[in-house]
């Protein structure tokens, strides 16, 4: 248990109570994401009480920083840190002021200019001596006369202070962080995204982590073709995913050999279709031998050349497990707001390509039936055709981004 | 991590490009180390600490005055040539607007000459890039031509750090002496001609020049900047009024004395970085044994009146020059597509080469070698093997045959 005069922070989650028996199996993913995104050494103990959690932070834990971390843990819908007190009088109202003063420091601009408050008291202590009522009218009193600029709204007050009177101590909270929403990363299984260097396909691997699918990625390069900044970047955008997917893991595949096969053996204007079929195939097979069942990739219907339905549906044909594409639908426009907002735009723009236009036609087929591109890549050598998993540098972040192998 | 093998791992990497940055020679680091660690006074201190850094910096002053064949009052201490570009250009604008506002760089000017250039004339200056033969050579008529009345300066590197390139300088300062009072004023970027050409600042007519230290094994980040005694440009930075008003903030002597050992060594080892064998074999053995092979910028037998020793840059037709880059370096041979600073931006890589009027397969293809002293012949015989092979393997890939 938290000692009074400690800090904690109380947890809310949205869609993880819907989820009938499993929830237990999804709060304990949550509990154990929030613990690894949690800075190291800042959390005392998680636990669980009445449809919340509470992540109990060491005496010496930096909270903003804990707070900054947690409040980007998918399933989290919201984060409010609470101070802890005696049932006493004195240490109540200390708590209240503070808890008030921070509220109004987090406020909007717009609500900062008078912002009105309420206190809601919970009394879960039926041995406490003061009603509800009491207390919001007496704490309610503290606030007004110690926090300058505040007036009382109880229908629609910009903050509200809660105090909750348990048997042992008093929880007062007055801040709430919003949080990503969404399942705890780990709940919905396993994927393997394909990722280029580009904006799409981060965005896709992150809008899955959110629907709690745990990412790993493929990457495919070139060498020389593609130089060490191409693959630099590959990596700095493994590091940006890896605290939003607690932890992330890129395999880098050598895929010099096949785009030259490709380039050799069959019809220019047929290599980019063929091309992204033997990455499906690679991708397929290296998912596989993990054990993960689905790939993902950042396809948007029709914004280049290769995302035709007649290309997508071509490429699909030569995986061998289902291919998730969570941007289908979305405008370029969309998924650049949402890269931005994820914080891997900047590192996708850089100018360092990750497909040399050696082997990309200028003029791609962009409706090839599946006939032809299927007898067209008969002519590759028989490794590029068969389903044994391609060869691969790995490469882990752990959740703050670091690289540890 | 990999299990891919390559020559980096058991073969020591030859550098080959010493015109994006040297390696620093040892005596210089130690140089460096030992001035911060024992003359840390800053010279403008009026304590005992402060007279030791300010005696050692002023014999530095005079050490590499007298290796540049200047008066000390005319060096001035700075962060590297691209400040003393930007110095004299918009310095001179400042200064001198009031008498004209013309002012004619070369068409093969590093990016810290034209784009203070191209900033000025937003505000209303007049620019002239005088366009370059095909070696990229100017012909000092065209230059002669192209001043008037109210040209104010006149900026021409003395050699072009991406093809190697040696300008008329000595044509152009007399075209320059021709003219009636005032004349412009004559500025040279001399960040890759020191140590590689006999030039002489003072009889050149030069009145502004321009270095960077870690051209010539000396420290990052410390340059000179030459201006003719008598004559006042107005500062970049202001402050203090350290390096006589030129260049404000504390100096920094670790950078300035191995600036110094750096010129002292470069002249002790001077017939090293002026040999022209290294270019002229290199460049012999590359156009005969690899097909499709061209020379940018001087031919490899060129003279020193035309070509700095230690620049090739050369295109392996089909090849994309980057591809070759990476190739090269995965058996530990370190190569450039163009000027280092700007190799990133596609846009900007090619500028010199765009402006010399090659095709666009010629610019796509084009790799830079260039190196510091004089590298041994063995290295030019083992880059030569390493691009036969990789050469017909990369064009095979790319075209086809």
């Amino acid at each position: 248990m938290i000692h009074p005069g400690e800090e904690t922070i109380l947890v809310r989650y949205g869609e993880i109570g819907l989820k009938g028996k499993n929830r237990a199996l999804f709060e304990n993913r949550l509990m154990n994401n929030l613990g690894a995104a949690a800075p190291r050494g800042s959390v005392a103990r998680i636990h669980r009480r009445q449809g919340r959690l509470y992540v109990d932070l060491l005496p010496d834990a930096d909270s903003e920083d804990a707070i900054a971390h947690m409040s980007r843990v998918f399933g989290v819908v919201s984060l409010s840190p609470a101070l802890v007190t005696p049932l006493e009088d004195a240490a109540m109202e200390r708590a209240a002021i503070s808890a008030a003063r921070e509220a109004v420091a987090s406020l909007e601009t717009s609500a900062a200019i008078s912002p009105s408050f309420k206190v809601e008291a919970r009394r879960a202590n039926k041995g406490y001596a003061k009603t509800s009522p009491e207390i919001n009218t007496w704490l309610g009193g503290v606030i007004l006369d110690a926090v300058s600029g505040l007036s009382v709204d109880v229908h629609e007050p910009d903050i509200r202070i809660v105090v909750e009177i348990r048997s042992d101590a008093a929880y007062v909270l007055g801040r709430t962080i919003r949080g990503p929403g969404g399942l705890p990363v780990g709940s919905a299984g396993r994927g393997l995204a394909l990722m280029s260097g580009g904006i799409d396909s981060p965005v896709a691997a992150w809008q899955l982590m959110k629907r709690g699918l745990s990412v790993e990625a493929i990457h495919f390069h070139t060498p020389p073709f593609t130089g060490p900044r191409a693959r630099r970047k590959v990596e700095e955008l493994g590091s940006i995913l890896a605290p939003w997917g607690i932890g992330f893991t890129l395999h880098m595949c050598h895929f010099t050999e096949a785009a030259t096969a490709i380039r050799e053996n069959c019809p220019r204007r047929l290599h980019l279709t063929i091309m992204r079929r033997i990455m499906l195939r690679q991708a397929s097979a290296l998912a596989q031998s993990r054990g993960i069942p689905v790939l993902l990739t950042g396809d948007s219907l029709g914004q280049v050349a290769s995302q035709t339905l007649e290309n997508l549906v071509a490429t699909d044909d030569a995986a061998t497990i289902p291919v998730l594409r969570p941007l289908i639908g979305l405008d370029k426009e969309e998924i650049m707001q949402r890269s931005r907002e994820i914080g891997s735009y900047e590192t996708s723009i850089l100018p360092h390509e990750d497909c040399c236009s050696v082997f990309v036609p200028s003029d791609p087929q962009t409706t090839p039936s599946i006939e032809k591109v299927r007898s067209a890549e008969s002519a590759l050598p028989d490794f590029l055709l068969g389903d044994a998993p391609p060869r691969v540098d790995t490469l882990v972040f752990d959740q703050s981004g670091t690289r540890t192998t | 991590m990999s299990d891919h093998f390559s020559a980096r791992d058991i073969i020591p990497p030859i550098y080959l490009d010493g015109a994006a940055t040297t390696r620093p020679h040892v005596l210089v680091v130690e140089e460096v180390a030992r001035t911060m660690s024992d003359l840390y006074g800053n010279p403008s201190s009026p304590h005992e600490l402060g007279v030791a850094a300010e005696t050692s910096l002023e014999h530095a002053r005079k050490r590499v005055a007298r290796h540049l064949g200047v008066d000390p009052r005319g060096v001035y201490f700075n962060s590297g040539a691209t400040e003393g570009n930007n110095t004299v250009i918009e310095g001179v604008a400042r200064s001198f607007g009031h008498r004209g506002d013309g002012i004619v760089i070369s068409g093969v000017e590093h990016p810290s000459v034209y784009e203070p250039a191209r900033s000025l004339e937003r505000e209303g200056f007049r620019i002239t890039s005088v366009k370059p033969d095909s070696s990229g050579r100017l012909d000092p008529e065209r230059v002669a031509q192209c001043i008037d009345s109210d040209t104010i300066l006149v900026s021409v590197a003395a050699v072009s750090g991406e093809t190697g390139i040696v300008q008329p300088l000595i044509e152009i300062s007399s075209i320059l002496r021709g003219l009636p009072e005032p004349r412009p004023i004559f500025h040279s970027d001399l960040a890759q001609a020191i140590g590689r050409l006999p030039l002489n600042i003072e009889s050149l007519g030069l009145d502004c020049a321009t270095i960077s230290s870690h051209k010539i094994q000396g420290p990052r980040g410390t340059g000179i900047l030459y201006v003719r005694p008598g004559l006042h440009i107005s500062p970049l930075l202001r402050g203090g009024g350290q390096e006589m008003g030129l260049r404000s903030g504390t100096e920094n002597l670790p950078g300035i004395n191995g600036t110094a050992l750096a010129l002292d060594l470069l002249h002790e080892d001077r017939d090293k970085w002026r040999s022209m064998d290294f270019r002229q074999g290199l460049s012999g053995m590359l156009e005969s044994l690899i097909p499709d092979t061209l020379v940018n910028g001087p031919a490899g037998g060129a003279g020193p009146d035309r070509a700095a020793p230690h620049i090739l840059n050369v295109s392996f037709l089909g090849i994309p020059g980057e591809v070759l880059v990476h190739a090269l370096e995965d058996r530990g041979i370190y190569a450039s597509t163009g000027a280092a600073c700007s190799s990133r931006d596609r846009r900007r890589t090619n500028y010199t080469l765009t402006n010399m009027g090659l095709a666009d397969d010629r610019i796509e293809s084009a790799l830079r070698f260039s190196w510091s002293k004089e590298p041994p012949p063995e290295h030019a015989e083992r880059l030569v093997e390493e691009l036969q092979d990789l050469t017909s393997s990369l064009r095979r890939i790319t075209t086809g045959h």
